[in-house]
């Protein structure tokens, strides 16, 4: 059982529902952290560590929360409709509902993956950032779209020895959406409007100053941090952030089918979120 | 250029970190099956394939996504070697 | 951004759902609260608007999911069902999702205590005197396990719902193994595995043993047996959708068991195939699929019954 007190609601913005989960401290609030959270399968993988990581950053003092963005989980919206720019947009919403509840002015933003990304866009433009944590960031949205590519390849390779997929599973051309403009990843539609703006995605082009304390977390089979990863600290870095990169022993469980159980990361992130 | 022989090793490390399987990497058997040895489904499948692009830069083309080039180690390792060389 | 709007975007097979859309009720989901076991269940409610509902269903995660499900399907199908005017109530079981407890601590059997819990609450808390269920792989294992238990509902739909053998009360000591729920895990989605389960050449039982060293049946923790042949449920459905994928290796042999086990409880049994697809439906089109065919079941059986 949680020592704090958790909050699950739905929050009218500009049109928009958003659910949001507050977990508020028993005792005095120190701190604030938002979430945020990757998209499409990975949200499935990652949604349950990332609720016992605020848990644990709730009892250390931090209001936390959680949010879907609109088009994914609870929220209202199309996920046809999500772009970059309104994952962004539903992050700085959902930090501003975070200060208006907790009545700390300068929040800590924590992203996994895609959401690692989304999460450093928004410190640009949130006015008043304690800090960021990059979990597995993804570096460009290239990437994203190219492993997705690649991993729906591989699944309908294996299921292919199982006995065949039909038609229904549309891939289109390695560089090129199918006819329509939707690209099917695993269920989730991927419409042009997304697509094109992840392909605009690359943290390592952007210049706009970050005079704030960031940790990159890379999971890693061994504590060794990789080249890519080392590149974005220095990018980094370079825009004025306090920078510190450090890899974690983990299977990438982001992809995991099952049960996802992480205390390691989950300690990690709330002992950064809570200024241990 | 390196020959099949010369990327096992390296390849049996690699499948042994990506997949976090609790073995020697030195005594893995390099014609074993690899499905039915050490239960590889998708997701491992997955991580060899972004293991060997990160690794090497081998990139699969749509055509080459075949489960029996998965069957061990040196059918990776044969794969590999031929990408290299091309 | 309007749905004609979207429609004339967008031209695939998601054009079809959004026109369909347009001519339903309108749902509000709203979130939801319930005790199971001394711990918060949390999830939400899909509402149908101005009209008075026509039962309540009650949508199952499976194992390592959440209420969304793999690809949002449940919020899908509880989205199109309140259109339809079903009270859809989405959650997550205790150790999973937004809800309360340790993931190492629950099972399939508190899974079933969940969903049993979840029944009651829209019974007693919502007013909902018919039921349906819809449970998504392990989800469908639960839906069964809870009218094994003695739930009755007005149908039950499945949708590549293995084999139930729900001998999975390893958790207690299971927390004392670091290792033993990604393992278990694995393995528990492992084809290879499935085909065996099914088979039975490995069950829960075996699995647990195996890892934790010595038998995982420790008096008072409540064992359940994996479904026989000849087993009879206390509860049941009076009508069962079974869906598969045509490439789901674990699909024959849950047809043969379901079909047998729910038309010897005497339920009409309806099976859909999709054709290529596979465990986890994982493409929009079979998406689709699953949620519009579970929709006109359930429409179906809901005029059968109608006053």
């Amino acid at each position: 059982m949680p020592s704090c007190a958790e909050v699950h609601s739905f929050v009218a913005v500009e049109g928009r529902r958003l659910y949001v989960a507050e977990h508020r401290p028993e005792g005095a609030i120190r701190s604030a952290a938002l979430f945020c959270l990757p998209i499409h399968e990975e949200e499935k993988s990652v949604y349950r560590p990332m609720v016992d990581a605020a848990r644990l950053a709730a009892e250390r003092g931090c209001m936390s929360l959680r949010f879907h963005y609109t088009g994914t989980g609870d929220s209202s919206g199309s996920p046809l409709d999500m772009t970059v720019d309104t994952l962004v947009r539903d992050t700085l919403d959902a930090a501003q509902i975070l200060r208006q509840r907790s009545g700390v002015e300068p929040v800590t933003l924590v992203g996994v993956r895609l959401g690692a990304a989304i999460a450093l866009l928004a410190a640009e433009r949130i006015g008043a950032c304690a800090g960021v944590l990059l979990v597995e960031p993804v570096p460009s949205g290239r990437l994203y779209l190219s492993r997705a590519r690649t991993r729906k390849r591989v699944r309908r390779m294996v299921t292919a020895a199982e006995g065949g997929e039909g038609v229904a599973d549309s891939l289109g051309a390695p560089d090129q959406p199918p006819a329509g403009g939707v690209f099917d990843f695993d269920g989730h539609p991927i419409a042009p409007g997304l697509e094109n703006s992840l392909a605009a995605l690359d943290l390592a082009q952007r210049t706009a100053q970050l005079p704030v304390r960031v940790e990159v977390i890379e999971i890693a089979p061994r504590d060794r941090i990789s080249g890519s990863v080392e590149r974005l600290g220095s990018v980094l870095e370079a825009r004025g952030a306090r920078v510190r990169v450090r890899a974690l022993v983990a299977e990438p469980f982001w992809n995991n089918l099952g049960v996802v159980h992480i205390p390691e990361v989950c300690q990690a992130i709330a002992g950064f979120v809570a200024g241990d | 250029m390196a020959t099949p022989d010369e990327l096992i090793p390296p390849l049996k490390q690699l499948i042994v970190d990506k997949l976090f399987l609790k073995v020697d990497p030195a005594e893995m058997d390099a014609d074993k099956p690899l499905m039915d040895t050490y239960g590889i489904d998708s997701v491992s499948l997955f991580e060899i394939v972004v293991g060997l692009e990160e690794e090497y830069g081998i990139v699969l083309a749509d055509d080459e996504f075949d489960i029996e080039l998965f069957r061990s180690v040196r059918s990776i390792a044969e794969f590999a070697a031929s990408k290299l060389d091309s | 951004m309007s749905t004609l709007v979207q429609a004339r975007r967008h031209r695939s097979g998601i054009l079809v759902l959004l026109r369909a859309a347009a001519g339903r009720v309108r749902a509000m989901q709203e979130t939801l609260e319930f005790v199971s076991n001394g711990l918060t269940v949390r999830g939400i409610v899909h509402r149908p608007e101005g009209r008075t509902p026509r039962a309540g269903v009650l949508l199952l995660h499976g194992w390592g999911g959440t209420r969304s499900g793999p690809h949002r399907i449940l919020h899908s199908a509880g989205e199109r069902l309140a259109g339809e005017g079903f009270v859809c109530l989405r959650f997550d079981f205790r150790g999973r999702g937004d809800s309360e407890g340790e993931v190492l601590d629950h099972d399939l059997n508190t899974m079933i205590e969940d969903a049993k819990c979840a029944a009651e609450y829209a019974h007693v808390a919502l007013g909902l005197d018919t039921l349906y269920l819809v449970g998504i792989c392990s989800g469908g294992e639960v839906a069964v396990g809870a009218m094994h238990d003695g739930l009755k509902v007005a149908g039950a739909a499945l949708w590549s719902a293995p084999v139930f053998s729900a001998d999975a009360t390893l958790s207690r000591r299971a927390r004392k193994s670091a290792s033993y729920l990604r393992d278990y895990a694995a393995k528990l989605f492992r084809l290879e595995t499935w085909r065996k389960l099914i088979s039975g050449r490995i069950r829960f039982g075996v699995i647990g043993r195996v890892l934790l060293g010595g038998s995982v049946h420790q008096k008072g923790e409540g064992e359940r047996k994996e479904l026989s042949a000849s087993e009879r449920l206390r509860g049941g459905a009076d009508s069962v959708l079974l869906i598969y994928g045509t490439a789901d290796p674990i699909a024959e042999e849950a047809i043969d068991r379901y079909t047998a086990l729910f038309e010897r409880s005497g339920a009409r049994v309806s099976l859909h195939r999709i054709v290529g697809a596979n465990h986890g439906f994982y493409s929009w089109a079979w998406h689709q699929e699953v949620v519009e065919r579970t929709a006109a079941w359930m429409l179906a059986e809901a005029a059968l019954t109608a006053p």
